[in-house]
């Protein structure tokens, strides 16, 4: 954290002595109020600039705030803040006055004693300063599904509590909690998506104003899914507004709806959108169901690549085996389909052509009639990490050797896949019969067993 | 009163109170830009020398004098200070506690030294300058011996005061040695009574400090406790002569030597000029 405060503090005093010249001035109205008895006078002045916990901290401000806080002068007492006050001038002593740092340290080194178990408590503000204001709600989703939410100045972290069917799960929120961050009231935005089907969605929205510079503060906005017990992060917006002032704004939700929504868009998917922006930042929200199918798929290609032999070694201008394992197979972002063999040292590669998007599923297409219907098959002498067929970039050695398809026919099933962002995605089972290829020296094999490929594929104008 | 007597005698109180005020904002402000001696000029009026000193400048004033705003600082100085302003009628009464009982740790002999210091105040003596010769001349004071010598000049430092000391002025003395030809030395001579408790009636003792001045340079010539004379009293006699009791002399084979009169009769040879 001070490594954080110390470039704010740098960012935010360049340019501005004559800002630090009247706040001294006035911190020193502040010193002469007080001894002159003046307690509320002084409270008023110095209390601002003592509570400030941004850098350069007026840490003279604060030993005669931190004294008020102790003896109760214009203040109710308060032994903690006062002990906070000197424990962040003793941290501090490059703002502190040199003449009064033997009085914080022997004023924080009675507060150690005095204060006991309670000594974290003054820690803690000392770290996170007294203006964090303390948030909790509580929103029902449905029955027996509610979260939770708390931030308080006893934890550092703000947390989320869900309840769903039984289950009970405790969660970060990952949101900032550096010293003076204002939370505005949390948000719960509940929307019914209407893709793939009609669906019930809950989205936690937070926004943070955050000291930035000098009487300046930027307001951060955090975007959570409540998918059953868990929260799903969805975009953190950093600089959604700007402000300057000693204190940000107090807005209303109607004041953020202005800046920030999540809504439906005109196909009926949740998204969300930053209006402040001149150029309205946005994006569509995926599904659940998406984000599950999608993980999975990652899952079960990394399980099929941790059972790989890397060390196996094959002789390159071997005939192709033919057979492939249906869980090895992918698609690229275009209409291209691979799959290889379960030691990945043979790959087979087919170009779909857009004839396989057009009429009725399913379609059958015929190496050598079908325009760009393309069947190609590598055959490697060591498995591959990755095959080179979604990249139009070759490495010495990727290719392997090719066996050309000069015969067979293909049969291929397209049922749509919800994909918020590409919306002609298909899931695409692809059938190939009676193939026969040809090597780069003319030697030819034919299919003898089918295979069959199973992924998801992009149309052709994708 | 007649009314016209008492307004007046309003408006001659009233700047003056605030004026007073003023002044200790002023040299707490100052303290806390960290301007030491600043705060010690603008405070030590309202504090030292008062029968009652403003006891929020007398712990600002306790920080400026740790913090060295008057010479090397001395804990029980500020420490006196400190347990001058714990008093009730201070908002920062704990604070004073707290930060006396820092400087004396609840050792004996510290926490006597505060009491006295509280009690009876800071001694030092009254500064002053010496000329030696048209290009020899030393200036004494908070920070030590600032001797100008030939176009160079030189600071020794050396802090004099203590709590509840009571000095007798400096006192510079020139002893003519016998051999012919050779320059006189030149000794300056601190007396000083300290109270041994802070209590109203106290056993004092007469300490004597001497520092010879060789060129630029300053020497001490201190041996033992330098305890030449004690008494009982409430204050002690600062009339005597301290030749009376103590002086430089010159002896037969031209060395310079101590001489103790009274109770306490002695004779220390010093070391010749020579010898550091």
């Amino acid at each position: 954290m001070k490594l954080l405060m110390l470039a704010i503090a740098l960012a935010g005093t360049i340019g501005l002595p004559s800002a630090a010249t009247a706040q001294s001035a006035r911190t020193e109205q502040g010193v002469a109020a007080f001894v002159q008895g003046d307690y509320a006078r002084a409270v008023e002045i110095l209390k601002p600039a003592a509570e400030r916990w941004q850098l350069p901290f007026d840490n003279t401000a604060a030993f005669f705030m931190a004294l008020m806080y102790d003896n109760g002068l214009g203040v109710a007492p308060d032994p903690l803040k006062a002990c906070a006050l000197f424990l962040r001038m003793s941290a501090w002593q490059e703002n502190t006055a040199p003449t009064l740092i033997f009085a914080v340290q022997a004023l924080v080194d009675d507060f150690n004693s005095r204060l006991g178990p309670q000594m974290g408590q003054c820690m803690l503000l000392a770290d996170i300063g007294f203006n964090r204001t303390a948030q909790q709600a509580t929103f029902t989703l449905a029955a027996g599904h509610w979260i939770s939410i708390e931030i308080s100045p006893e934890r550092r972290a703000a947390m989320a509590h869900i309840e769903y069917q039984g289950k009970q799960n405790d969660l970060e929120l990952g949101l900032p909690n550096d010293a003076d961050v204002r939370y505005l009231p949390f948000t719960l935005t509940e929307l019914t998506s209407f893709r793939p089907r009609p669906e019930p969605r809950h989205f936690l929205e937070a926004f943070v104003f955050m000291p930035t510079q000098a009487s300046q503060w930027t307001l951060m906005w955090f975007v959570f899914e409540v998918v059953r017990e868990g929260l799903v992060p969805v975009t953190v917006v950093p600089d959604l507004q700007t402000v300057k002032g000693d204190q940000p704004p107090e807005y209303e939700l109607t004041d953020l709806r202005r800046l920030a929504t999540i809504r439906l868009n005109a196909n009926g998917d949740a998204e969300w959108v930053v209006l402040a922006d001149a150029q309205r930042l946005t994006d569509v929200i995926e599904t659940q169901a998406e984000r599950e199918e999608i993980a999975a798929e990652r899952l079960a290609r990394q399980a099929a690549e941790k059972e790989v032999d890397s060390t196996l070694r094959r002789q390159p201008g071997r005939p192709p085996s033919l057979a492939y394992a249906d869980s090895s197979s992918e698609g690229c972002m275009g209409p291209f389909v691979y799959g290889s063999s379960r030691d990945r040292t043979e790959g087979i590669m087919l170009h779909l052509g857009p004839q396989a998007f057009e009429g009725a599923s399913p379609s059958t297409l015929t190496v050598g009639r079908t325009l760009g219907f393309e069947v190609r098959v590598h055959v490697y002498g060591a498995p591959q990490q990755r095959f080179p067929f979604c990249s139009d970039v070759r490495m010495l050695g990727d290719e392997g050797e090719v066996w050309q398809a000069i015969a067979g026919t293909a049969t291929i099933e397209l049922s749509p896949v919800f994909r918020i962002r590409e919306p002609e995605t298909y899931r695409a089972t692809i059938r190939l019969t009676g193939a026969e290829f040809v090597s780069p020296t003319g030697a030819r094999v034919r299919q003898s067993q089918p295979i069959t490929l199973t992924t998801v594929v992009r149309g052709p104008q994708q | 009163m007649r009314l016209p007597a008492l307004l007046a005698a309003c408006i001659l109180v009233i700047p003056a109170y605030t004026t007073a005020q003023t002044t200790a904002a002023d040299g707490i402000v100052a303290l806390t830009r960290g301007d030491a001696a600043a705060a010690v000029r603008l405070l030590a009026p309202l504090v030292e020398g008062q029968a009652e000193p403003d006891p929020v400048a007398a712990l600002f004033l306790a920080l400026a004098y740790q913090f060295g705003g008057r010479g090397p600082s001395d804990p029980a100085r500020s420490c006196g200070l400190l347990m001058k302003a714990a008093t009730p009628t201070n908002p920062l009464m704990r604070q004073a506690e707290l930060l006396a009982t820092q400087l004396h740790m609840n050792h004996d002999l510290m926490r006597n030294q505060c009491a006295i210091a509280a009690a009876r105040g800071w001694g030092q003596p009254a500064w002053t300058t010496y000329t030696l010769s048209r290009t020899h001349r030393v200036r004494i004071d908070p920070n030590g011996f600032l001797v100008e010598h030939e176009g160079a000049s030189k600071l020794t430092p050396e802090g004099w005061g203590g709590a509840g000391w009571r000095f007798l002025p400096i006192r510079l003395t020139q002893v003519d040695v016998q051999a012919p030809g050779e320059a006189p030395r030149y000794f300056v001579e601190f007396f000083a009574w300290f109270p041994h408790t802070p209590v109203d009636v106290a056993e004092w003792s007469l300490m004597w400090f001497v520092y010879e001045v060789v060129g630029i340079d300053v020497i001490r010539r201190q041996q033992g406790d330098g305890r030449v004379a004690t008494t009982v009293g409430t204050a002690p006699p600062m009339t005597i002569s301290a030749d009376d009791v103590a002086r430089l002399v010159s002896d037969d084979s031209g060395e310079v030597v101590r001489v103790v009169i009274g109770t306490q009769a002695r004779r220390v040879p010093l070391p010749p000029r020579g010898v550091r």
